[in-house]
């Protein structure tokens, strides 16, 4: 292969000479995008809904950096999908405990929006029923066990439901919904869950609550225990999508990072998931009961 | 091996830079075992079926010129054409036909009990099958010679860029740069790069944006017909820009190795008849139908009706080559139908509108547009699910039209739908300016401006939902 050359379109330039030029006019030209788009489509605050250009330019800031627009000192200034999800039995006081009347059914429900589409359904259909709901957007089944397990001796249900998504089973090897859901990181916490010698073990998250988070977002130390845990302990952590740093503040890498998020997760998934559904020896079948008919769930 | 994925770019990153310190005769053995590398990864066994083909091509080629007898060249050809069609018949179109002949045989009241295989289609056997045949079919015409070199033949078959979506490369244009020295230029390189960039934004930021959208409404019992417009003209984006994405991907690639692949899009929707418009849509294709099917059926030289017949077979069969399913070959017959329309009517001669006249040009713009809803007609006879889907589509659009119905399908993403108009003003420029070099002629800082648009949002866009390219079905 001979040398390259400038051949048809004979410039006074040499060829590297020309590349450079376009290679630093591109990246001027990217700069001057970064900016005009920081000027015209600016971050909406944590408590107003972002448009969906903003939305678009925001999907891929890091987790960390999510954190730290969404967390304010008081709920009043953070973002409502920061307050759901808690595992906080002293916020469910105000739920039905017993049925409306005596001769009635009290029915327990926990889970996720599935939850909540049954639970309005059954109140559609029979009057005589009462829901306690417990309920919060995308929980893994482990989010749901320990809701139970919490709220157990605080009603008197008779039946008992627990709904469990096929695609969130998945999420059984984390700590939060933060790593799993890189778009809208929600930050509660729950359990993970082992089993040792037939019995099953959890694992707290050392953020057990909002304030926890808040407290833990504002102290190095403790922050960096908790991505310690995380790096562990969550199958969906990964430094790259939830490190807060310089990049965050550079457009076209939040496209990069949201795209990588995306095969991330594929990847994640086909550690436990395969066309024949979930791998039988995987972590979250072992856990779970009637784990091998679970098992068996394709998506 | 999707162009668009990122272990297509650590493939092309391993075999470029050994590729341009190696010699000549090294980089051809070295790029023969990249394109099966690269073929064989979609399915190892898939090389098998390639090798046979261009063993059989290559010896034929070999026996057509040691005899001049013409019996026995003929043998030759056929039993190449035998061998070839006979691959192509097998693992495209056995299925087809014997699904189809059990449905004719049900509509009398029979319950065959014919052999169905379950075939897996070999990416890009219709293209390599086309470009082998030309290969034949030239040294039996006598119009080129044919090779005794076998893997300088078997990159001429198998060369990775183009291998499995064109464009159809004749052996004339492509044999010879494989068999002598190459030399890479430096705009050889620079329009390269733009032209893989170029390719993978109408890749991941339009075709594979608005993929959705298409898929929704296909998908839909009860769809409005403005539903069936928007997402007709949606296929019609998707398809061009995913088709000749990859032919600028792999004229790309081909020209950063030192190669000339042929222009397989000439900006088609710019056409106003289907005969220009073939002249502009899977040049490769059309011009090696013309060549090697239209020509030889007689073309045009039996009078008009001889004329149409030919038209009409020529386009059946190019429908059929791009897939197997009667939808193909119901598009095939409408482009054919529309060809012979068109030369009914207008005859061989298309008047050029200068576009510096006003209103000349707005003539052109409305033939432009009309013209177009003539071809997404055609694209929604390919893209339709069923002859069923078909007929519904058709009546209402026929028969239901109204644009206060609304729309029930999530638009494109954001990205997508900045990308459209972006192509669209390109595309218009190299149409004013009748070049595909137009940008080069811009000062470096517009240049750029081009690059560094296109370059962000594909980054923007390659969280779109990934898809393989359409034609690797064909």
């Amino acid at each position: 292969m001979r040398q390259v050359t400038s051949s048809t379109l004979p410039s006074k330039y040499s060829p590297l000479w020309t590349t450079l030029s376009v290679l630093s006019w591109m990246v001027l030209w990217l700069l001057i995008f970064e900016l005009l788009l920081y000027i015209a489509v600016p971050p909406a605050p944590a408590t107003v809904k972002p448009n969906k250009i903003q939305s678009f330019l925001e999907y891929g800031r890091s987790i960390e950096g999510k954190m730290h627009k969404m967390i304010a000192p008081t709920d009043e200034f953070t973002a409502p999908i920061a307050l759901a999800g808690w595992l906080k039995p002293s916020q469910w006081h105000t739920k039905p405990s017993r049925p409306q009347k005596a001769e009635d059914l009290l029915i327990a429900i926990y889970g996720m929006s599935f939850a909540v589409h049954l639970s309005k359904v059954l109140a559609k259909l029979d009057s005589q029923i009462t829901i306690r709901l417990i309920a919060a957007p995308g929980v893994p089944p482990n989010h749901t066990y320990t809701a139970y397990l919490l709220d157990k001796q605080q009603h008197s249900a008779q039946v008992v439901a627990m709904s469990i998504l096929a695609s969130d089973v998945v999420s059984m090897t984390t700590l939060t919904n933060m790593n799993k859901y890189f778009e809208y990181p929600m930050p509660f916490t729950y359990p993970k869950y082992s089993r040792i010698e037939n019995r099953l073990k959890a694992l707290w998250p050392k953020v057990r609550n909002l304030t926890d988070l808040r407290r833990f977002l504002n102290d190095k130390t403790l922050w960096e225990d908790y991505i310690l845990q995380l790096r562990s302990q969550d199958s969906y952590y990964d430094p790259f999508l939830f490190n807060h740093n310089i990049t965050d503040y550079v457009v076209s890498i939040r496209f990069v990072r949201r795209t990588y998020a995306t095969r991330h997760a594929r990847f994640v998934l086909e550690t436990l998931h395969g066309p024949q559904g979930f791998f039988e020896h995987s972590e979250e079948i072992q856990v779970l009961p009637y784990g091998s008919v679970i098992s068996k769930v394709v998506f | 091996m999707n162009f668009a994925t990122f272990e297509f770019a650590v493939f092309l990153a391993c075999v470029y830079l050994p590729y341009l310190v190696l010699p000549h005769r090294q980089q051809n053995y070295f790029l023969l075992i990249a394109s099966y590398v690269f073929y064989g990864w979609w399915d190892w066994r898939f090389l098998s079926l390639i090798l046979f083909s261009t063993a059989v091509n290559y010896f034929v080629g070999i026996a057509l010129q040691q005899t001049q007898e013409v019996k026995k060249r003929r043998g030759y050809l056929i039993i190449a054409l035998v061998t070839s069609l006979g691959i192509l018949a097998v693992f495209k179109y056995f299925g087809f036909f014997v699904n189809s002949m059990v449905d004719f045989l049900e509509l009398f009241g029979f319950k065959p009990d014919l052999l169905i295989l379950s075939i897996v289609l070999p990416v890009g056997i219709s293209f390599y099958t086309f470009q082998t045949l030309s290969y034949t079919i030239d040294v039996y015409k006598k119009e080129i010679q044919p090779t005794r070199r076998f893997f300088d033949f078997a990159l001429y078959v198998a060369f990775f860029p183009q291998l499995v979506a064109g464009p159809i490369e004749r052996a004339k244009n492509l044999l010879p740069q494989v068999l002598s020295p190459r030399t890479l230029t430096y705009d050889q390189f620079s329009r390269g790069a733009f032209l893989i960039l170029l390719g993978l934004f109408k890749k991941i930021v339009i075709a594979d944006g608005v993929a959705g959208s298409v898929n929704a409404v296909y998908a839909m019992p009860d769809p409005t017909a403005l539903d069936i417009t928007l997402a007709t003209y949606l296929f019609a984006l998707q398809i061009y820009c995913d088709f000749s994405a990859y032919s600028d991907i792999a004229r790309g690639i081909a020209k950063l190795l030192g190669f000339e692949l042929m222009t397989n899009f000439n900006l088609p929707y710019f056409s106003v008849n289907p005969s220009e418009f073939w002249q502009r849509w899977h040049i490769s294709l059309s011009t090696w139908l013309r060549d090697y099917l239209y020509i030889p059926l007689g073309g045009n030289r039996h009078g008009k009706l001889n004329t149409y017949r030919n038209l009409v077979i020529t386009m059946l069969l190019g429908g059929l080559w791009h897939g197997a399913a009667w939808n193909f070959v119901l598009w095939g017959f409408y482009q054919g139908g529309i060809l012979c329309v068109h030369r009914f009517f207008v005859g061989r001669k298309t008047k050029t509108v200068s576009s510096s006249q006003v209103l000349g040009f707005f003539i052109y713009l409305l033939k432009v547009v009309i013209f177009f809803q003539i071809v997404c007609y055609g694209w929604l006879l390919f893209r339709a699910n069923s002859f069923e889907q078909i007929a519904d589509f058709t009546a209402i659009l026929l028969f239901n039209f109204s644009l206060t119905q609304g729309i029930s399908f999530s638009l494109p993403p954001i990205v997508a739908l900045l990308g459209i108009p972006i192509l669209i003003m390109l595309e218009i420029y190299q149409y004013l300016s009748r070049t595909p070099n137009f940008y080069r002629k811009w000062p470096l800082p517009l240049r750029s401006l081009l690059y560094a648009s296109l370059l962000f949002i594909l980054i923007a866009g390659t969280n779109n939902a990934p898809s393989d390219f359409i034609y690797f079905a064909v």
